[in-house]
């Protein structure tokens, strides 16, 4: 039927039929080939446009851009503090330390007392049913010599039942043993950040140092792992030895720092506090210069702060990408305003080739999602890149989240639509004569 | 012999009450399938609300037109958006292409507004194209043409949806002597083809190509000549 011949013959009867009109292939909805007709017509008009378009682009960008990194982020940020806080093994613990005075009497006092010492510990750490481990600790800054010169850094005085149950893995060679302990063995775990200061890239194991005249071997390296109290700190910059040795070497006068005690219900907090001030008090003539913190419920305590703050942050860089994406739909608003005024010719043109009020308005409708869906997609691209970038500095990476990013493109999309809206409908109800005139 | 335009009483009064303008006043006026009808008159006459109203751009204020068979009166914006995409074929003064859209997407416009496939939308327009003897150009945009060959993409469009009515309102106003010339050979070839053609026209001795020649005066048919 497309011969050139055939096409420029006078319609035939059917057309002209008045009983039955012709039959149209038009299709009632919106096509497919009419919805990439719109889209092409967008990019051609955004492409037309170039100042413009990258102007509300921009904001829009940033808008989705601000939401994807900003969600992305604070994942990963309680991610990192999530794994911070079961790093810290507070969970059913408690910690016996000394307590300082808060008066003169107090102090007066207190003096009377031997203080928390290694020979507590015969005592203090008797079996109970109610605790699973007693982990003494002292702990004191010295310096360090290894081949190449000397390092300020704290040594640590400890059982070989800390690391395990305060979640300090071993990264490198072994960890401390009992039969360290037992034969007052001159031999160091190095925290993961001092066996990279001292020793570089290079394995520590076997490697010697001296501590305050003490030679000691290093038989392991701990893993590096993230850093959420005075404690994490001190064991990743510090040197491990076992505890006998660390009185023997290191302190003559047996000063214990504290004693951390796991409890096997959480519960029995109450009772087992009572009995450990108990025994203490027993060994320290009848004094009470210690006292104990239920580390149990400061992290739980701290998580709450922290989730709070987070709540916050939330809050506020929400409302901020919230701000960017509105101006940027305000943008799309003038965009499509401004397009409508330029192109009121072509509106009346379509209109009288045969495009309907609702074709005009989805295809003006369309062109503000297609800008849109143009900036979103821009904001996707960078801020995934962002979070790449950033990636290294959170525990298990930092993923783009899909919820972020779902809400980013609703938000946009929709802003698209609410903000095209008006512009579309002024657009489809341009009379064709007046648009052409 | 099927009527395509038949009107009656029409009337078209712009403003209102004390700054009202008759633009037209009563025109009766019937247009027969495959006739090459001229219409003239000097600007201010009303020729252009007739054509616009003939083309179903603006309605009347008062009056009943037909147009092949179907009162047109009373119908919606989007039926008489039908209408327009089925029936009519404008061509007009300045050609009125989409000037970012190849001509080849031009010619195909009013078939997307009648909802035809793109193969068959592509192979319509090439060979309408071919057939005003600019297919070569399919692929251009407008502004690589000459006037005499913008107006024959506009002819090949109005002709895509195999219109009842071809609307030309000054189709070679724009165009030297010699490529309106060739336009309105065209027109007369069109014609020949059994087409209806309306062409609206101030000047005398482009109206004498048309079959018959309609006056229109101060809103009123001033005089008829021609077969009817």
């Amino acid at each position: 039927m497309n011969s050139p011949d055939a096409i420029l013959r006078a319609p035939g009867p059917s057309l002209l039929d008045t009983e039955a009109p012709a039959p149209r292939p038009r299709s009632r909805g919106f096509s497919a080939g009419m919805l990439w007709e719109v889209v092409r017509t967008g990019l051609v008009e955004l492409w037309a446009h170039k100042l413009r378009s990258i102007l509300t682009l921009t904001l829009l960008m940033l808008g989705v851009f601000a939401l994807v990194v900003m969600t992305s982020v604070l994942d990963g940020v309680m991610d990192k503090v999530t794994t911070g806080f079961a790093g810290m093994s507070w969970d059913g613990t408690v910690r016996i330390a000394p307590k300082a005075p808060e008066t003169a009497e107090e102090r007066d006092r207190f003096a009377m007392s031997p203080g928390l010492r290694y020979e507590d510990l015969g005592r203090l750490t008797a079996p109970n049913p109610r605790v699973l481990a007693f982990l003494p600790r002292a702990q004191k800054e010295v310096s360090v010599r290894v081949t190449g010169g000397t390092e300020r850094t704290w040594v640590i005085g400890v059982t070989s039942e800390y690391a395990p149950w305060m979640n300090r893995p071993i990264g490198l060679g072994r960890g401390l043993t009992e039969d360290d302990q037992r034969r007052r063995s001159t031999v160091a775990v190095v925290g993961a950040s001092l066996g990279a200061k001292l020793f570089g890239g290079a394995d520590p194991v076997g490697r010697d140092l001296v501590v305050e005249g003490v030679p000691f071997r290093i038989v392991g390296v701990q893993a590096p792992g993230q850093i959420f109290n005075d404690e994490n700190y001190y064991d990743a910059n510090g040197l491990l030895i076992p505890l006998e040795t660390y009185m023997d070497r290191m302190d003559p006068t047996h000063q214990l720092t504290q004693v951390t005690v796991k409890l096997r219900r959480t519960r029995d907090l109450g009772e087992v506090s009572a009995m450990l001030l108990g025994r203490t008090r027993q060994a320290h003539h009848g004094i009470e210069d210690v006292e104990i913190v239920d580390l149990d419920a400061e992290a739980a305590r701290a998580y709450q702060n922290f989730l709070q703050q987070m709540t916050g942050w939330r809050v506020v860089l929400l409302s901020l990408a919230g701000t960017v994406l509105l101006v940027g739909g305000v943008g799309v608003l003038s965009v499509m305003l401004i397009s409508f005024s330029d192109r009121r010719f072509e509106i009346g043109l379509r209109k009288a080739l045969g495009a309907s009020d609702h074709e005009i308005l989805i295809q003006f409708l369309l062109e503000a999602v297609v800008l849109a869906a143009i900036g979103a997609l821009l904001g996707t691209v960078t801020g995934a890149l962002l979070c790449q970038a950033l990636s290294a500095s959170f525990p298990y990476g930092l993923v783009v989240n899909p919820l972020g990013l779902l809400l980013a493109w609703i938000v946009a999309l929709a802003l698209a639509l609410v903000f095209g809206l008006y512009p579309a409908l002024r657009a489809s109800r341009l009379s064709p004569m007046e648009a052409m005139r | 012999m099927s009527t395509i335009i038949r009107t009656q009483g029409i009337t078209k009064i712009y403003g209102a009450n004390g700054a009202a303008v008759h633009a037209l006043r009563g025109i009766d006026f019937a247009v027969e399938k495959g006739e090459f009808v001229a219409l003239i008159g000097p600007s201010g006459s009303g020729k252009s609300t007739l054509m616009a109203i003939l083309g179903c751009l603006d309605s009347p204020s008062a009056g009943s037109y037909e147009l092949d068979g179907h009162p047109v009166h009373g119908l919606s914006g989007g039926e008489l958006a039908r209408i327009r995409n089925g029936k009519i074929g404008f061509v007009f003064q300045s050609y009125n292409l989409l000037p970012k859209a190849s001509i080849l997407r031009n010619v195909e416009l009013p078939m997307l507004y009648a909802g035809l496939g793109r193969r068959d939308r592509r192979d319509r327009a090439l060979a309408l194209l071919e057939k005003v003897g600019i297919a070569d150009k399919a692929d251009k945009l407008p502004a690589a043409l000459s006037g005499g060959q913008k107006q024959r993409v506009a002819v090949a469009r109005a002709l895509a949806n195999e219109p009842a009515l071809l609307l030309a309102d000054e189709p070679t106003g724009a165009l030297d002597s010699r490529t309106g010339a060739e336009v309105l050979d065209l027109f007369r070839e069109l014609h020949g083809q059994g087409h209806t053609l309306l062409l609206v026209t101030h000047d005398p001795s482009i109206a004498a190509q048309a079959e018959r020649r309609v006056e229109i005066r101060d809103g009123l048919i001033a005089s008829a000549e021609g077969a009817a």
